[in-house]
């Protein structure tokens, strides 16, 4: 399967209610960044370079919650930083499932075997662990040998367990579509990962190699050829068929930055998941104060390369909700376990 | 602050009323606006129009405050920063629907819905039209300030008719309406088209009133001015 028809349903309810209420802009993930800290430092990665005070502060488990009743999105996406650093991260998540949030744990795997014990498994709770390559590539993304041998075992032990795991793979300029080809063939033939995630890396200004990133009609070629490879119907993407075509330069899309809005410890990140020009005090200042019509492709430059799906995939699920044969390309996706085409 | 505000097509010039010049489109155009540069010597131009819609986002009626105007190879003039910030704030405080974003100026109508995937994948402009960056040239080229606004008529999902791919300037009209009668293919399209271009005169003329004030207001500074350093 693709997106668990549980979670597929909710969100379709969800945003079916949004519509109704006549809502122009509304969440669909929260991107939970509980602290900054992580125990790698990725090549291509422009999340963790703050100042010591800052990286050593965390969320409470109490404004984890209020972040996602405040924001009512009906997915949550734990990033960071390295969530399971978080002390209390299981009752973050127990929390989160028990308000019946769809709930993604974003990790590099290094701390998931400490964690599984105290973790629950449920249909609500998807492990999603970081997977840039197969071995040689994965550990010089995160710059760092014997990460990806242990991510493996990680998501292993944790499919045993009954855990469901999905996997979160960013493409750079030194990503071969062969190689990601191998490495989604390698996930679903011999770690049977219940879906994956996959996304053009974006160029953080403050990442420590700022020659890994690909430019966007770069990023079109690439994902043309990676999604053009023989195993493509057997990967289970956790997307929509649109974001895929998107990706493909099939199909025009706007950024819709607030369909993932960001709380870190700073407060409600402006405008994007990664962008920090500032923070707003709470989530309804966020959505009714910040100048949209500044964001986007086109709109800004920091925007250029930027296809990312923490901006795109909400735009894509709306165009879904929009065209009744999106809809049902969306549907077969869902039961048949496939993105687009 | 002087301004001369021009228009590429009559229609586009009554919408907005007294005091926008026609300017005519293409190289034509070009030569018009440079005479009148010449002739009134004002401080700042605002081009006004109406135009193809590529980022998706948009619909009929939606405006385009351009900060940059590129051509199809991708060079691009941008208005001075000062007053670009004051128009944006403006609308925004306002109320029309409007992006700040780039517009493509192509030498023939954008028709077909994946041409403007293509344009937009390649170029991240909000609209296409026919004018704004030759424009844009020659009020460099006079020393004189731009700032651009249009509206968007077609947006990125739909195709215009067949007929209307000849247009190239208003005296194309009378044949295309021909065609366009002639051709029972072009009537839906034709129809969409016709019902978008109400909207989307009022939104220009309400954004143009709006802009061409703050154009009025503001002294452009050169963005060399504004860059922080010590005295020279």
């Amino acid at each position: 399967m693709g997106i668990p028809l549980r979670q597929a349903f909710a969100v379709s309810r969800y945003l079916l209610k949004q519509k109704l209420l006549r809502k122009e802009r509304y969440p669909l993930v929260l991107m939970l960044e509980p602290l900054y800290r992580c125990n790698l430092e990725c090549e291509g990665c422009g999340k963790i370079q703050h100042p010591e005070e800052i990286l050593s502060d965390y969320l409470s488990v109490e404004e984890c919650w209020e972040a996602s009743d405040e924001c009512g999105a009906p997915v949550v996406s734990i990033a960071g930083g390295e969530p399971l650093i978080h002390p209390e991260i299981d009752r973050i998540v127990e929390g989160l499932v028990e308000r019946k949030r769809f709930v993604y744990l974003c990790t590099n795997a290094i701390l998931l075997e400490r964690w599984l014990p105290k973790l629950v498994p449920s249909p609500y709770l998807t492990i999603s662990v970081h997977m840039d390559g197969l071995r040689e590539q994965h550990d010089k993304s995160v710059d760092r040998d014997g990460v990806f041998d242990k991510a493996v075992a990680a998501i292993r032990k944790a499919k045993a367990q009954g855990f469901r795991v999905s996997t979160n793979t960013t493409v750079f300029n030194d990503s071969s579509p062969e190689e990601m080809g191998a490495l989604f063939n390698f996930l679903v033939d011999d770690l049977n990962v219940d879906g994956m995630m996959v996304s053009p890396g974006y160029d953080y200004p403050k990442a420590p190699n700022q020659s890994v990133f690909l430019k966007r009609p770069e990023m079109i070629a690439t994902f043309r050829r990676i999604l053009d490879s023989p195993g493509r119907r057997r990967w289970r993407f956790f997307h929509t068929p649109a974001f895929l075509d998107f990706l493909q330069g099939k199909r025009a899309m706007q950024c819709t930055a607030w369909g993932n809005p960001t709380r870190s410890v700073l407060g409600w990140q402006r405008p994007c998941y990664l962008m920090n020009e500032s923070y707003a005090g709470s989530f309804v200042e966020l959505i009714e104060e910040t100048e949209w019509e500044r964001y986007g492709y086109g709109r800004d430059a920091r925007c250029t390369n930027c296809m990312a799906h923490c901006g795109y995939e909400a735009t894509a699920v709306s165009e879904t909700m929009r065209s009744p044969l999106e809809g049902v390309r969306a549907a077969l996706g869902t039961l048949g376990g496939r993105g687009g085409s | 602050m002087s301004l001369l505000l021009v228009a590429p097509t009559t229609r586009e010039a009554r919408a907005i009323g007294s005091g926008c010049r026609v300017t005519g489109t293409g190289e034509a155009g070009a030569r018009a606006l440079a005479e009148f540069l010449r002739m009134q010597r004002p401080e700042t131009v605002l081009i006004v129009g109406l135009c193809g819609g590529l980022d998706p986002s948009l619909g009929a009626g939606d405006l385009i405050l351009a900060r940059e105007a590129i051509d199809e190879r991708g060079e691009g003039l941008q208005p001075p920063a000062t007053t670009l910030a004051s128009a944006r704030r403006a609308l925004r405080n306002e109320g029309p629907a409007f992006v700040c974003s780039r517009l493509v100026t192509v030498r023939e109508p954008v028709a077909t819905i994946e041409a403007k995937r293509d344009l937009w994948n390649a170029h991240g402009a909000a609209g296409a039209d026919m004018e704004t960056a030759a424009f844009a040239r020659v009020a460099a080229e006079h020393g004189v300030a731009w700032m651009a606004l249009r509206a968007v008529i077609d947006p990125a999902r739909m195709a215009l008719p067949h007929s209307l791919r000849a247009w190239r300037g208003e005296e194309d009209e009378r044949a295309i309406v021909r065609g366009i009668a002639l051709h029972p293919r072009d009537w839906i399209a034709s129809g969409r088209l016709a019902l978008a271009l109400r909207p989307a005169l009022r939104a220009l003329r309400t954004g143009t009133g709006i802009v061409a004030r703050v154009a009025r207001d503001t002294v452009p500074l050169g963005d060399d001015l504004l860059a922080v350093g010590p005295p020279r």
